[in-house]
C-alpha cells in the first residue's frame, strides 16, 4: 500500500500543477506576444514601414496588413477609439486610411499605398489600447489588396534602412518636443537611466498635436 | 530601505506548509525518538524514510555519473551543457539522502563509525563508504561553479586538472554504490517475496538506476526550463531518452530469465497484492516506457518525451518501494503504513531539494548564459533600439 500512496501522492501533485499550468496559460492568453519595454523600441525585422509611422506585413496572398509602429504607440500614450474606412473602400496614397481618437483629438494616417480594403480588425475596434501592448501582431488595423505590390511596396522601408529611420524619428521627435513642449522634452531621468516618452502626446496642448500629426505622421 | 516580499504562489505555500511540518516532525524526531514519530517495529525497521528517501533518492541522482560519463570518458561533448545540472541533481540527492539517513540511523550521531570501524565483510560498510566518497567526488565536481562565481580562479584550475580522475571515480563508486543497495536485499532471501528476490538484485539496480538518470534529468530540464523561462534542450534529451530505453530493455531480458529461472510463474499469475503490484510496475514502469522511448516521434516531442521519461521515474519508484517495502508485508505482517510524521519528513527532503536547487541555480552559472532579452528578440526577427542608445549617439 505505501508503493502506491507515494506514487498516488507524486500523481495528485503532478495533477495539481497542470490544473494550475491551465489556468496560468489562460492568463498569459491575454499579455503581448512582444515585451515592449518603456525604454526602447521594438522593429520587426521583416515589415516594411512607411515615413508616416505606419506598418505593412506582406502575405502570401500579395494582400497586406497595415497597423501603426511602435514609436506611435509609445508616444500617443492613451487610444480610445479607432475610425476605419469601410471594407471595399478603394484608397490611394496619401488618403486618409484610419484615425486615432484621444478624447476630442484625433490622428489621421495615411494609406502608404493605392489599393482596396479587404479587412479589419474587428478586436482593434473593440479594444483600440491593443495597439499600445501590442501594435505589430494583434494590433494590425486594415488589411489592404495593393494595386501592384511590387510597385507600391518600393518606397517603404525595410531591415536597416527602416532602423536608421527610426532612429533618426527618435532623435528629431527629441528636439520636437523640446522646441514645442520644453517641459515634457524626454531626457534621461534619475541614475536607472528611465526616459520619459512613454505618453509624451498624451499631456501637449493642442497646437502641439497638431503640429506633430502635420510633421510625423502626414508625410509620405 | 523596501523589504521585497515574494508572491505566495500555491505551490510557494504547500512549500512553507511542509517545511513548518517537516521542523515540527524534526524536532519531535530527536527529542522523542523513532517510536514517537514513525510507524517502524522491530518487525519493520524499515519504511518509508529507506524506501523512498534513500533508496529512490539515490538512484534519482543517478543522472550525474550518467551524464558525467557520456561527457568525459565516452567523449560525448554535446551532452555537456546538462552536465552541471545532472551535477548538482545528484548532489542535492545525496546530501538529503545522508540528512534523511540521519534521521533513520537509531543513533545517528554514531554516522561517522564506518569511518575508523571497519567491517569489510557488511554490504552497510560498502554503501556507507560508497555514500561518503560519492558525494565528496560530486562536492568536487560541483565546485568549479561556485569558483567561478567568486572568480577564485587557482582552485578553479586545480579542480579542473583533476576532472578525469574525478568523473572516473565518480562512476566507479556510483556503479558500486547503485548495485550494493541492491545486494542489501540479498541477504534477506526468506523475507523477501519471491516475485522481488533474484541473485541479478545488484544488476537490477544498477541498470533501474542507468535508465532512471537521464529520465530524471529530462524531468528537471523541463521544470527549470519552466521555471527559469528557458529553451528545453530537446535534441539532447531525446537521445539521452535512447540510454533509458536500452538500460529498460535489458533490464526486461534480466527480469525475464529471473522470472523463468526462479519459476516466479505460479507467483505473478496469482491474483493477489503482490502479484497486482509486480504487475503495475513491469507493465507501467518497464514495458511502457520501452514502447513510448523507442518512438522517434515521442522522444522528439517535449511534450511526449517527458510523459514517458516520468512514467519511467514513477516505475522506478514503484520498483523500489516494492523491493523495500511491498515485498517484506507478506513475511512480516506488520501492517506497515508510515505515520503522517513519517510522511511529512520525506516532503521536507523533496521540497528542500527542490528549493535548493532553485536557489542554487539562480545564484550560480549552472545553465549556459542566456540570450538577454534584447538579444532574445533579435532572434525571433525584432530589433530592439534603445532611446537611452540614440539620445546618446546625438549627443
Amino acid at each position: 500500500m505505501v508503493a502506491l500512496f507515494v506514487i498516488a501522492t507524486i500523481l495528485t501533485c503532478i495533477a495539481i500543477d497542470l490544473l494550475i499550468q491551465r489556468a496560468h496559460k489562460k492568463r498569459e492568453i491575454y499579455q503581448p506576444q512582444v515585451m515592449l519595454s518603456p525604454e526602447s523600441f521594438v522593429l520587426p525585422r521583416g515589415y516594411f514601414f512607411s515615413k508616416a509611422h505606419t506598418w505593412l506585413e506582406l502575405l502570401f496572398s500579395g494582400k497586406v496588413y497595415v497597423g501603426v509602429d511602435d514609436f506611435i504607440s509609445k508616444v500617443t500614450g492613451k487610444i480610445d477609439a479607432i475610425e476605419v474606412l469601410p471594407v471595399g473602400e478603394k484608397i490611394k496614397k496619401g488618403d486618409p486610411l484610419f484615425k486615432i481618437k484621444q478624447g476630442e483629438r484625433t490622428l489621421t494616417f495615411i494609406s502608404p499605398i493605392n489599393g482596396k480594403i479587404t479587412e479589419i480588425n474587428p478586436s482593434i475596434l473593440e479594444s483600440p489600447e491593443t495597439i499600445l501592448n501590442d501594435p505589430y501582431f494583434n494590433g494590425w488595423i486594415v488589411m489592404i489588396e495593393p494595386e501592384d505590390v511590387s510597385s507600391e511596396l518600393k518606397n517603404l522601408l525595410i531591415g536597416n534602412e527602416a532602423s536608421q529611420w527610426l532612429r533618426n524619428e527618435i532623435k528629431r521627435f527629441r528636439e520636437f518636443i523640446s522646441i514645442e513642449a520644453p517641459k515634457f522634452s524626454p531626457e534621461p531621468t534619475l541614475v536607472d537611466g528611465g526616459l520619459v516618452i512613454k505618453g509624451v502626446l498624451q499631456n501637449v496642448d493642442e497646437k502641439t498635436w497638431e503640429k506633430f500629426e502635420k510633421e510625423f505622421i502626414k508625410r509620405i | 530601505m523596501k523589504i521585497k516580499i515574494p508572491k505566495l504562489t500555491f505551490w510557494s505555500s504547500v512549500f512553507w506548509i511542509i517545511v513548518a511540518l517537516g521542523i515540527y516532525s524534526t524536532i519531535l524526531r530527536f527529542t522523542k525518538g523513532l517510536g514517537a514519530v514513525t510507524n517502524l517495529s522491530d518487525e519493520f525497521p524499515w519504511g518509508l524514510w529507506i524506501g523512498f528517501d534513500v533508496l529512490c533518492g539515490v538512484g534519482l541522482a543517478a543522472g550525474g555519473f550518467v551524464i558525467a560519463a557520456a561527457v568525459y570518458i565516452f567523449n560525448l561533448e554535446e551532452y555537456k551543457s546538462i552536465l552541471p545540472s545532472a551535477i548538482l541533481t545528484a548532489f542535492l540527492g545525496y546530501l538529503l539522502v545522508i540528512i534523511a539517513l540521519l534521521f533513520d540511523l537509531g543513533k545517528p550521531w554514531n554516522i561517522w563509525h564506518p569511518i575508523i570501524m571497519w567491517n569489510p565483510e557488511s554490504v552497510m560498510f560498502e554503501v556507507a563508504w560508497c555514500v561518503m566518497l560519492y558525494t565528496t567526488v560530486l562536492a568536487l565536481e560541483f565546485s568549479p561553479f561556485i569558483f567561478q562565481k567568486f572568480k577564485l580562479e587557482k582552485p578553479q584550475k586545480i579542480i579542473k586538472s583533476l576532472t578525469i580522475p574525478l568523473v572516473v571515480a565518480g562512476v566507479i563508486l556510483s556503479t558500486l554504490h547503485q548495485s550494493s543497495l541492491g545486494s542489501l536485499y540479498l541477504i534477506v532471501p526468506e523475507k523477501l517475496y519471491p516475485i522481488w528476490y533474484s541473485s541479478n538484485l545488484p544488476y537490477l539496480f544498477f541498470l533501474s538506476a542507468v535508465a532512471v538518470g537521464p529520465a530524471m534529468v529530462t524531468i528537471e530540464s523541463y521544470l527549470s526550463s519552466r521555471a527559469f523561462k528557458r529553451e528545453i534542450e530537446i535534441h539532447i534529451l531525446s537521445k539521452l531518452a535512447k540510454v533509458t530505453a536500452v538500460a529498460l530493455m535489458v533490464y526486461l531480458v534480466l527480469k525475464i530469465q529471473d522470472i523463468i529461472k526462479y519459476n516466479l510463474f505460479s507467483y505473478i499469475f496469482t491474483l493477489n497484492y503482490e502479484a497486482i503490484m509486480f504487475w503495475i510496475e513491469f507493465a507501467f514502469g518497464v514495458i511502457l516506457p520501452i514502447i513510448l522511448l523507442a518512438n522517434s516521434r515521442i522522444r522528439s516531442s517535449k511534450k511526449g518525451l517527458f510523459i514517458a521519461q516520468l512514467i519511467t521515474v514513477l516505475g522506478f519508484i514503484l520498483n523500489r518501494l516494492n523491493v523495500s517495502i511491498t515485498a517484506l508485508e507478506n513475511y512480516t505482517q506488520a501492517n506497515y503504513f508510515p505515520k503522517w510524521t513519517e510522511i511529512t519528513v520525506t516532503l521536507f527532503m523533496v521540497a528542500l531539494g527542490f528549493a535548493l536547487f532553485r536557489f542554487i541555480a539562480k545564484h550560480l552559472p549552472i545553465f549556459p548564459p542566456e540570450v538577454s532579452e534584447k538579444r532574445k528578440l533579435l532572434t525571433e526577427g525584432f530589433e530592439v533600439i534603445s532611446i537611452k542608445e540614440v539620445f546618446k549617439e546625438q549627443t
